[in-house]
């Protein structure tokens, strides 16, 4: 009898993956010399698994590669061999390796096998004794084949398939471009195939794919930096130019050998797998969307506890419902009321329980986020030469899957920005009078409903007078604006430093801020920034713990009940007409306490009735946006409630102001406003500009 | 032949104006008429418009109408080069 052993791939992949990241802790706490027993066994467990795994799914591949990994882990066990530097990176590297090639297989994919037999030739030189025992010296990461192709290499051959959200994100492939043509002369082709007529291009989405050819004797290191913030998205292929040593003048051509393409690695790859590699003859003749691979995982690992919980809460549900159901079986009399309406409060409990339940299934410890930094942290501290040391806190907070995925490529943003620019060079610092060694932190922590992440660093701080500067450049703000120093800091996420000359001292290669805040934002969480100047600065993120389900307000407008997100509610009141001024005909606001507060009326923007269209009929809710307070006129406040959010947008369509909606009690569908929206439907994004000086100079 | 309209691409032409650009190119499209046009004001330009700019004369050469460029801009020209669109645009 055979069995299908394609039913049990999943479950491997996920082992393995997991085996891959203990892996790659462990050897990041890893020293040359004689490593402690417990650590190497814990690597050699997991490298052994895998090898074990793969060889029983028929992924020969794998453990060919790990198969040789596992030799030189052995012989470092039993003490045979003294650990190196130069081991502890071939091993990182063999880490990523591995994670592509796992990847490829889960995708059904025939795995690329041009880095692992270059890493598998490392080793089998350090085992055979033929390598030489040198350490990489200064800042420079080990690359599987850089070394033996630099040797030869007159330049780089480069096929460049933008991911196709890469301008969404900030990044500017015309910066790239100009990157490279620093580093050497370029022949750079342009493939505009992509491009679709007007009618269907979306003005966001990047189209164009370049070949080039750059005449150089860089490292590659040198041209991996270039594409450091899209790798993660994007189709990068880099070939060495090879030229044989007796044939100087061999003109530029594509690098044939197989030995001489790697793929480019960055720190990234600990957990994002290794871009796609495409070979440049296939590229040619079928020029393909450079779309991402949807890597994420489809299902999560669920701690018997949980399990557990939620069992017991459905056995209580099954009681309720029997309870009931016994209750209401013949003849329904006014003795059995008081008897019902019991068992219908205990059903409402146990069905908020179970909800409680079910959510906290989805719930992650943020070290699954976390855990990627340590291996970022040392790479890109390496590359900087910078020392750097990564302390992380409350790696155990939970958070939603889904908050958690969407977090964190802006939290690798800010890490590299913080260590790009917030920390000193350790010249620097002993200069300034502190330790060589730079400390980032990252903290997260539970607080009011909110997971609370925050993102230090004792550096230098921002460079308020430089912000300032491009701000009045950028037409942000006026030379004659007296703002804080706190305000100044904050433009530093307006969509004017994106695109970015390379200013600000948080930007640099056309990744903005803005981006950063806007991704937040779209998880309903905000960004705050501290700066001390000479100390450092700190970053706090704060986010809601689900995006299924929100604490929402339900108001009524005619006979339309829409939700107001609770997080977003300052205040209700009722209106004072004599503090309320008409500006220009076009807007109106009301001045509260010592602030003017524009008026929205959600009748106007969304075209229906309401009871009345006079304020002091109805109420005013303040609520709070990323740009000001807006006060939104409703006709009732009902009750507030929990709301579970369905997409609009995936069940209609669109609709500016909503960003969602649930059903009612009652099963009438309600509308979720989505307050920035609000603001920009109603049109008064003008106004709270304004406001917003109105206000400063009030305060002042 | 029908008459140019003029295209005039404004200062900042970055993917923040992309939007509104479009929407502009689509309605000069409905005209039938060839494109010209001026980027002699253009201090800034990123891939996003430069794209659009490719998108528009590809869909005015299925309509057997061209695009071209009375006045570029030094920023724009730098553009163009960098981006390696000298060709397409016939721009050298």
């Amino acid at each position: 009898m055979s069995v299908d052993l394609s039913q049990f791939y999943e479950v491997f992949f996920e082992e393995s993956f997991e085996g891959l990241d203990v892996m790659e802790a462990e050897l990041l706490n890893l020293q040359p010399g004689t490593p402690d027993d417990e650590t190497i066994n814990t690597i050699f467990r997991s490298a052994h698994s895998i090898k074990g795994g793969s060889g029983t799914f028929g992924f020969s591949s794998v453990s060919d590669f790990t198969h040789v990994v596992e030799t030189l882990l052995d012989q470092i066990r039993d003490g045979q061999r003294q650990l190196t530097q130069h081991q502890i990176d071939l091993f990182l590297q063999s880490v990523d390796c591995l994670r592509g090639m796992l990847d490829s297989l889960r995708a059904s994919e025939e795995p690329d096998t041009q880095v692992s037999s270059e890493l598998k030739k490392q080793f089998e030189a350090i085992l055979s004794g033929e390598d030489a025992p040198t350490e990489p010296k200064g800042a420079e990461l080990a690359e599987p084949s850089t070394p033996k192709a630099n040797k030869k290499q007159q330049g780089w051959n480069i096929s460049f398939k933008p991911g196709l959200d890469i301008l969404k994100t900030g990044n500017e492939p015309i910066y790239m471009l100009l990157e490279l043509a620093d580093l050497g002369e370029v022949d750079v082709q342009l493939d505009v195939e992509q491009v679709p007529v007007l009618g269907d291009i979306d003005p966001e989405i990047c189209y164009f794919q370049w070949q080039i050819a750059l005449k150089s004797d860089c490292e590659q290191a040198a041209v991996d930096e270039v594409f450091d913030w899209v790798i993660d998205e994007s189709d990068i292929v880099i070939d060495a130019i090879k030229a044989e040593v007796e044939d100087s003048e061999q003109e530029y051509a594509l690098a044939e050998d197989d030995n001489a393409s790697t793929q480019l690695e960055t720190a990234e790859s600990i957990t994002d797998p290794p871009t796609e590699v495409v070979k440049p003859t296939e590229t040619n003749k079928a020029p393909t969307k450079a779309e991402p691979k949807n890597t994420e995982a489809s299902s999560i690992r669920v701690s018997i506890d949980k399990v557990d919980s939620l069992i017991n809460m459905v056995g209580e549900l099954v009681i309720t419902q029997a309870m009931l159901t016994q209750l209401t079986d013949g003849e329904l009399d006014s003795s059995k009321l008081a008897r019902i309406q019991e068992g219908m409060a205990q059903l409402a409990h146990n069905t908020r329980d179970l909800q409680e339940s079910v959510m906290r299934i989805r719930m992650l410890p943020i070290s699954f986020v976390f855990s990627r930094f340590p291996r970022l942290v040392r790479d890109t501290s390496k590359k900087l030469g910078k020392n750097i040391e990564l302390k992380l806190l409350g790696e155990q907070t939970e958070l939603d899957k889904t908050v958690m995925e969407k977090i964190s490529d802006p939290m690798v943003h800010l890490v590299r920005n913080s260590m790009d620019h917030g920390l000193e060079s350790p010249e620097e610092r002993v200069a300034s009078g502190k330790s060589e060694v730079g400390l980032l932190t990252l903290n997260a922590y539970h607080q009011g409903g909110n997971v609370v992440v925050e993102i230090a660093d004792d550096g230098k701080g921002l460079n308020t007078e430089k912000i300032r500067s491009k701000a009045i450049e950028n037409g942000l703000i006026k030379d004659t604006d007296e703002l804080s120093e706190q305000d100044i800091n904050e433009l530093i996420f307006e969509p004017g430093f994106s695109t970015a000359d390379q200013v600000s001292d948080l930007s640099g290669r056309g990744v903005g801020m803005d981006v950063v805040r806007r991704n937040i934002l779209a998880l309903n969480g905000s960004i705050e920034l501290e700066s001390r100047p000479g100390q450092g600065s700190t970053f706090t993120i704060r986010l809601p713990l689900t995006l299924a389900i929100l604490d929402g307000q339900l108001v009524r407008v005619g006979e339309h009940i829409y939700i107001i997100p609770l997080v977003n509610i300052i205040e209700s009141l009722q209106v004072d007409v004599s503090k309320v001024n008409n500006v220009g005909g076009e807007y109106e606001v009301l001045r509260l306490r010592d602030e003017y507060v524009p008026i929205v009326r959600l009748y106007e923007s969304f075209n229906h009735t309401a009871d009345s269209n006079k304020l002091e009929d109805g109420l005013l809710v303040v609520v709070e946006n990323d740009n000001g307070k807006v006060g939104i006129l409703v006709d009732e406040l009902l009750a507030q409630q929990q709301v579970v959010i369905k997409s609009l947008e995936a069940n209609y369509m669109r609709v500016e102001g909503i960003s969602g909606a649930t059903i009612l009690g009652d099963g009438t569908v309600s509308l979720i406003i989505d307050v920035a929206g609000l603001v920009k439907l109603a049109g008064i994004n003008k106004a709270l500009r304004s406001i917003s000086h109105l206000n400063k100079e009030e305060v002042a | 032949m029908a008459e140019k309209v003029n295209l005039e691409l404004p200062a900042s032409a970055t993917i923040a104006q992309a939007e509104e650009l479009l929407k502009n190119m689509r309605e000069l499209f409905v005209l039938g008429c060839p494109v010209e046009v001026d980027a002699s004001n253009t201090e800034k330009v990123d891939t996003a418009v430069m794209q659009l700019l490719v998108s528009m004369q590809k869909t005015l050469e299925k309509q057997n109408l061209s695009l071209s460029f009375s006045k570029t801009s030094t920023a724009f020209n730098n553009a163009v080069k960098a981006l390696a669109l000298e060709s397409y645009f016939n721009l050298k």
